[in-house]
C-alpha cells in the first residue's frame, strides 16, 4: 500500500484516532503518513472544541424565509413545485406543440392510410406491373408485327422497337456488362438496317414525309444522345454506344435518301 | 421574441414531422413501375436469349408477307417463350413463372392465333401448306402439353397454386389457336 492510498483511507476515517490494523503496519513504517494523521487528528479534536450556535429554531425559520424572499433568477417549470404564471403558461405552451405534433401525425398518417391503394391479389391475371418493362415492351412490337403487314405500321412498329433497344442501352451502359449491351447493339442494327430502312423503302411516296420524317430525327436524336454518353461510359460499354451511333446515323442518312426521293 | 423564435420552430418541427409520416405512409403503397438501372441489367441477364428471338422474330415478320413463313416465326417465338416458362417452372421461380405465363399467353391469343387465322384463310384445303400449317399448330398445341405436365410434377410446391391459375390461363390461349384453325376449316 503506498502513501497516496493510506493517506486517502486516514480522509476517509471516521474516528482518526483508530487507523485500523492495516494502515497501522504503514504508520509505523511511514513518517510522513503518521504526521498526516497526527493533523488529522489535531483538526478532529479542533471540530469537538467549536461553540455550537444558540436557538437553532428562530435560526432555522429566519434561513426559510429570506430564501423565499430573494427572487427566481432563472424560473424551471419543472423544478419548482409552485410555478409561476410565466412558468405554467411556458409549460402549457410546450404540452400544447407536443400535442399538436402527436394529432398532426396521427391525422397524416389517417390520411396515409386512406390514400393507400389496395394491393392487388398476386394472381397471374391481377398483376399489371411486368416484371421487366423492357421484355413486356419487346413482347408487345413483336405482337404489332405479327398482326400487319402494312409498311407504314411496320415501320412505326419497328422505329418503336429500335427506341425501346437504344433506351435500354442508355439506361444500362453504366451498369451492364459488356456482352449485353454488345447484343443490345447489334440488335439495333439488325432492326434498323434490315427492319425499318427496307420497310422504308415500302412506304408510299405520299406517306414518306409525314411518316418517315418523324422516323430520321429520332435516329439523330439517338445518335447524339448516345454519342454523348459513350464518352461518360466505362471501359468495355462504350464501343456498343459508338456501334449503335454509327446504325443510327446510316439509318437516319438512307432515310434522308428516300425522302430526297420523294422531292425529286 | 424568444416565444416567437419557440413557435416558428415548433411549426418547423410539425411540418417535418408531417412530411415524414406522410412520405411513410404512402412511401410502400404504390408499386415501383420503373425497376433501378441494376435491377433491369439483371433482368436482361436472364431474358437475354429470350430478347434476342423476340427482336430477331419481329424483324423476320416484318420482312416476310408469306403466312405460313408468318406461322412458322410466330410458332418459333411461342415455343422460346414457352422453352423459358418451363425452366422457370423447374427452378420454382414463381415471379418469373407468373410474367412468362403473362406474355406467353399473350403471344400465343394475339399474334399466333391470329397468324394461324390468316394463314388459314389463304391456303387451299388438301395442299400442302395446309398440312404444314396443321404441323405448325399441333407444335403449339403440344407446348402446352408440356407445360400442363410440367404444372402437374410441381403441383405440391411452393408455386403449385399459381400452376393451376397459369395452366388455366394457358388452356384458353391454346383454344385460341385451335379455334383459328376450325374456324377457317369450315
Amino acid at each position: 500500500m503506498n502513501c497516496q492510498i493510506v493517506q486517502q483511507k486516514l480522509l476517509e476515517l471516521e474516528d482518526p484516532s483508530q487507523p485500523g490494523k492495516r494502515l497501522a503496519e504503514h504508520l509505523r513504517s511511514c513518517p510522513s503518513c503518521r504526521t498526516v494523521l497526527a493533523r488529522l487528528q489535531a483538526l478532529e479534536a479542533g471540530v469537538r472544541t467549536l461553540p455550537v450556535a444558540g436557538q437553532p429554531a428562530k435560526a432555522k425559520a429566519a434561513c426559510i424565509e429570506r430564501f423565499l424572499s430573494q427572487p427566481i433568477v432563472s424560473p424551471s417549470p419543472f423544478f419548482t413545485s409552485q410555478p409561476s404564471k410565466r412558468s405554467l403558461s411556458i409549460t402549457l405552451g410546450r404540452w400544447r406543440w407536443a400535442g399538436a405534433l402527436a394529432a398532426s401525425l396521427l391525422l397524416v398518417a389517417l390520411v396515409g392510410w386512406g390514400l393507400r391503394t389496395p394491393r392487388p391479389k398476386p394472381e397471374l391475371v391481377q398483376q399489371t406491373v411486368p416484371a421487366d418493362p423492357f421484355l413486356a415492351s419487346v413482347v408487345e412490337r413483336q405482337i404489332q408485327l405479327s398482326r400487319t403487314t402494312n409498311p407504314s405500321e411496320r415501320v412505326e412498329a419497328l422505329t418503336g422497337l429500335a427506341n425501346d433497344l437504344s433506351n435500354q442501352v442508355q439506361q444500362l451502359a453504366r451498369v451492364a456488362p459488356g456482352e449485353d449491351l454488345v447484343m443490345l447493339a447489334r440488335l439495333y442494327e439488325r432492326v434498323v438496317r434490315v427492319g425499318l430502312v427496307k420497310q422504308a423503302v415500302q412506304v408510299p411516296m405520299v406517306q414518306r414525309q409525314q411518316l418517315l420524317k418523324p422516323v430520321a430525327d429520332e435516329l439523330v436524336r439517338c445518335a447524339t444522345r448516345l454519342e454523348e454518353l459513350a464518352a461518360e461510359v466505362p471501359v468495355g460499354a462504350e464501343e456498343p454506344l459508338r456501334e449503335i451511333v454509327l446504325t443510327a446515323r446510316e439509318g437516319n442518312r438512307l432515310i434522308q435518301q428516300l425522302l430526297t426521293e420523294e422531292h425529286s | 421574441v424568444s416565444r416567437v423564435v419557440v413557435g416558428q420552430r415548433g411549426f418547423a418541427w410539425v411540418g417535418l414531422a408531417a412530411l415524414l409520416s406522410l412520405w411513410a405512409g404512402t412511401a410502400h403503397s404504390q408499386p415501383r413501375v420503373t425497376p433501378l438501372p441494376a435491377e433491369q441489367a439483371a433482368s436482361l441477364k436472364k431474358n437475354r436469349a429470350l430478347v434476342q428471338h423476340l427482336v430477331e422474330g419481329a424483324v423476320e415478320l416484318s420482312g416476310t408477307n408469306d403466312v405460313l413463313s408468318r406461322v412458322h416465326v410466330c410458332n418459333r417465338i411461342t415455343a422460346s417463350v414457352a422453352k423459358e416458362l418451363q425452366e422457370a417452372i423447374q427452378a420454382g421461380d414463381a415471379k418469373r413463372v407468373q410474367e412468362l405465363a403473362i406474355h406467353l399467353s399473350g403471344i400465343m391469343e394475339r399474334s399466333l392465333a391470329p397468324t394461324v387465322r390468316e394463314a388459314r384463310q389463304a391456303i387451299q384445303p388438301g395442299s400442302k401448306d395446309e398440312a404444314r400449317l396443321i404441323l405448325l399448330q399441333n407444335v403449339a398445341v403440344g407446348l402446352t402439353d408440356n407445360l400442363e405436365r410440367s404444372a402437374q410434377a410441381y403441383r405440391e410446391t411452393a408455386i403449385g397454386n399459381d400452376l393451376q391459375e397459369i395452366m388455366r390461363r394457358l388452356r384458353a390461349s391454346r383454344q385460341h389457336v385451335e379455334q383459328a384453325t376450325k374456324l377457317a376449316e369450315r
